[in-house]
């Protein structure tokens, strides 16, 4: 039998999408002005942006105006975490709340205003289910919060936090509620109207896009300072010439994921039960986070004492592509365990025994089910080689160990 | 990328890092073991990351062993009589060819 190709790692970073593909092709050939520029050569870039804008406020539902362009989602949650703390008018207020399942573009943004500028931190915790409560993000709050950041679907387990209704508590409140809605946009509805937050983050590799490309949605620009400075793009927010190729692109990546959201929200659903099913075939096998509130496309599966990182490299040699758990993470080479599943009450060894599946929309049935067959039976030959006290253990002389460190 | 051809033997492959940790030694050790009890019929080699990268096998994280071309566990020592069985199996499909 053909070794298959099967990519099942969408929430790490999603194929380009075939129309967006062509549409690079067509920017590669000739739009390379710079949009700053006043001749034709610059406006006709300059008019890919716009036109980029308003694809990702169509995506929003929000107005051309409040979307700032950016190099990635990295970058638009940094712009709304560090922006809106230096940007603040009251010193005293530096008080930040985040959950403790933020992608580390966030958590690490927050622990560094807090280690180098002074600001104060409150982690909330979430649920077994992966859920964080509204009720505990209001009681962290306090009269000097700057702002509460939640993300909208996690990275990891693809748990979908109750971001409507943690902006409804917050609505009224001088504060600022921003969303990390980089695993979200374009996969569930992202109505920052209807979320009613202040900012909110999307990445255009998530979604069909190129990579190096990104927005932020932000209801007012009052309050929030620039992080990269030195030019006047996007009205002073973020300084030097931009990716025109890759934000015009995700302007085409935005209007498809607009346009087949429904549909293919429905599709990776079906392939995603494919593998919900598996907790049924593998046997101490478990679904990590919530039955149904969960991103269509992402089911994080812990089976017991088979070393994910071996079942990710076995399937890998077997021609499919899956994930331990947040790509920008992994790079540890699973040293260290999930925080995201720790903070959901998984031991260690659980931890390091989850992999992460993530479907798309060009995925198939049939590579669905040739999939779960290779991970059922992959999983069975980890097992056997795996000594349970060794999953996640390296001494700190290890080269391995000192590899990932660095 | 090349995968070794079994015949009816079985190839077992460790890529270990250089220099070689806890792990990658005491992985050499079991698979050492299994190689002696089924002498004869299979084949150990031993490869550095470096080598292995060169060689195109896409190996990111010592100690990896692969049987016949395929990844068996990466990052954790492998049991002994778990390997022993995988290898039996092997063995097995080959002489069933």
């Amino acid at each position: 039998m053909a070794t298959p190709c099967i990519y099942l790692d969408h929430n790490a970073t999603s194929p380009l999408h075939p129309e967006v593909a062509d549409a690079v092709r067509s920017l590669l050939d000739g739009c390379f002005g710079n949009p700053s520029a006043p001749y034709a050569v610059g406006q006709a870039a300059r008019g890919r942006l716009v036109e980029a804008r308003g694809q990702v406020a169509q995506l929003l539902a929000a107005v051309p105006e409040q979307i700032v362009l950016t190099g990635g989602g990295t970058e638009a949650n940094n712009m709304a975490i560090s922006g809106a703390f230096f940007g603040r008018r009251e010193t005293a207020r530096r008080h930040l709340v985040l959950t403790a399942i933020e992608h580390p573009c966030v958590a690490e943004t927050c622990a560094w205003l807090a280690r180098v500028h002074g600001a104060e931190v409150t982690v909330v915790g979430v649920d077994p289910d992966g859920r964080v409560s509204p009720d505990d993000i209001e009681a962290a709050i306090r009269p000097e919060t700057l702002l509460v950041t939640v993300m909208h679907a996690n990275n990891e387990t693809g748990v979908i936090q109750p971001v409507e209704e943690i902006g409804r508590r917050l609505a009224g409140r001088d504060l600022r509620f921003h969303v990390d809605g980089v695993q979200a946009a374009g996969r569930i509805p992202a109505e920052v109207q209807a979320i009613g937050c202040d900012s909110y983050a999307i990445s255009a590799h998530k979604f069909g896009g190129l990579k190096g490309a990104g927005a932020l949605f932000l209801r007012s620009r009052q309050g929030v300072d620039a992080i990269l400075r030195g030019g006047h793009q996007e009205r002073g927010l973020r300084a030097g010439t931009e990716n025109v190729v890759g934000l015009a692109a995700m302007g085409v990546a935005a209007g498809v994921a607009r346009r087949d959201l429904a549909r293919n929200a429905e599709h990776c659903l079906a392939l995603r039960r494919v593998f919900d099913g598996l907790t049924a075939i593998i046997p101490r096998s478990w679904r990590n986070g919530h039955p149904e509130l969960r991103l269509p496309n992402t089911l994080n599966l812990c089976c017991y004492q088979a070393d994910a990182m071996s079942v990710v490299l076995a399937l890998s040699s077997a021609g499919v592509s899956l994930g331990t758990g947040s790509a920008c993470a992994s790079d540890t080479h699973g040293q260290e365990p999930s925080r995201v599943l720790t903070a959901m009450g998984l031991g260690t060894q659980a931890a390091f025994c989850s992999i992460r599946i993530s479907v798309g929309p060009e995925n198939t049935l049939e590579e669905a089910r040739t999939a779960a067959a290779l991970i059922t039976e992959v999983v069975e030959r980890v097992r056997l080689v795996t000594m349970p006290e060794d999953i996640g253990t390296c001494d700190e002389n290890c080269p391995c160990f000192l590899e990932a460190a660095k | 990328m090349s995968h070794p051809r079994p015949g009816k033997g079985v190839i077992i492959e460790l890529i270990h890092n250089e220099p070689s940790c806890r792990k990658c030694r005491d992985t050499e050790a079991v698979l050492g073991d299994v190689a002696r009890e089924r002498e004869g019929r299979v084949t150990l080699r031993v490869l550095t990351l470096r080598e292995a990268q060169a060689a195109g096998r896409g190996v990111v994280l010592p100690p990896t062993v692969l049987v016949n071309g395929k990844v068996l566990c990466a990052g954790i020592v492998p049991c002994r009589d778990g390997v022993l069985r995988i290898v039996d199996r092997e063995l097995q499909t080959a002489s069933g060819r």
